[in-house]
């Protein structure tokens, strides 16, 4: 059975995120910044006709605290409590991996890494969406409908 | 014959990106910071951008029992369609105070104050101190 990812890139590196969050690829999008936001939750922007909270996933996952502007790339993707934006760099076609070639992630190398696929020495980690943006949820104090 | 659109007004306080809207119909007095005494929560730090901007006290909710909050920045009406106002998750308004983003041709310009909140809070927990506010003598 094989397992459907999505390559995304954060600054040089290449993450995988699971197919089935993701709804949408965009361009750079227009976002407001939240006044005082933490870094994680920076700001909003707007998606067929709601309001998106913008998760600067490269500070999350400590790729890099230079902030959400400058990527070319929006992925809209859902989660167990609503729906997020996450700006990337570069985000390349979904790809069909054998599930035993994803194997557990040793130590905690990045946050919410869960596996790890190892193509000829390239190492590219598998980030469990739902539970980085289940914990942001949390975090925030947000009800157990957020977002939705 | 189409349907109409409710059209919704705002007291907008500072310019985008860091302004701020309220509800104009919640928006009970505007006063100048000069000719205000008493207690109010320090807002002067959103909607700010206009760097010589003077100071508002805005009172806002009922009637008998508004909640003052200080502002800076230029004060304008807006309007908006019912449709370019749209709420805000959780995971947004819950820390930030807010309540919605007001978002014309799906581009999103200006947050609107949580001023339901603030009023069934009597502002307790809110993210702005209160302070005391005197008149210019």
């Amino acid at each position: 059975m094989d397992a459907h990812v999505l390559p995304i890139q954060l600054d040089t590196s290449w993450f995988l995120i699971e197919a089935h969050h993701v709804r949408e690829v965009l361009g750079a999008e227009p976002w407001l910044p939240i006044p005082r936001a933490r870094g994680e939750l920076p700001g909003v922007i707007v998606w067929r006709g709601r309001a998106v909270p913008l998760v600067d996933v490269a500070r999350v996952l400590g790729v890099s605290n230079a902030g959400a502007e400058g990527r070319a790339r929006t992925l809209i993707v859902h989660h167990d409590r609503g729906v997020a934006a996450l700006p990337v760099d570069a985000a390349r076609e979904v790809r069909a991996v054998a599930r035993e070639d994803l194997r557990p992630v040793h130590g905690a190398p990045v946050p919410y890494a869960t596996r790890e696929l190892d193509e000829d020495g390239a190492v590219s980690l598998l980030i469990d969406v739902n539970a980085l943006l289940s914990d942001l949820d949390r975090a925030s104090g947000a009800d157990d409908d957020a977002g939705r | 014959m189409p349907a109409v659109e409710p059209a919704l007004k705002f007291v907008v306080v500072g310019l985008a990106p860091a302004a701020l809207a309220l509800p104009a119909a919640r928006v009970l007095h505007v006063v100048a910071e000069r000719d205000f005494e008493g207690q109010a929560l320090d807002l002067r730090a959103l909607g700010a951008a206009q760097a010589d901007a003077g100071g508002h006290v805005l009172l806002v909710g009922r009637a008998g029992d508004p909640v003052a909050l200080h502002v800076c920045g230029g004060i304008a009406l807006l309007t908006a369609r019912a449709s370019e106002v749209l709420p805000l998750p959780d995971v947004v308004s819950r820390p930030a105070w807010l309540s919605h983003v007001i978002a014309p041709r799906g581009l999103p310009s200006v947050f609107v104050l949580d001023l339901a909140r603030l009023a069934a809070s009597r502002s307790a927990g809110c993210p702005w101190a209160a302070h005391a506010v005197h008149p210019e003598i």
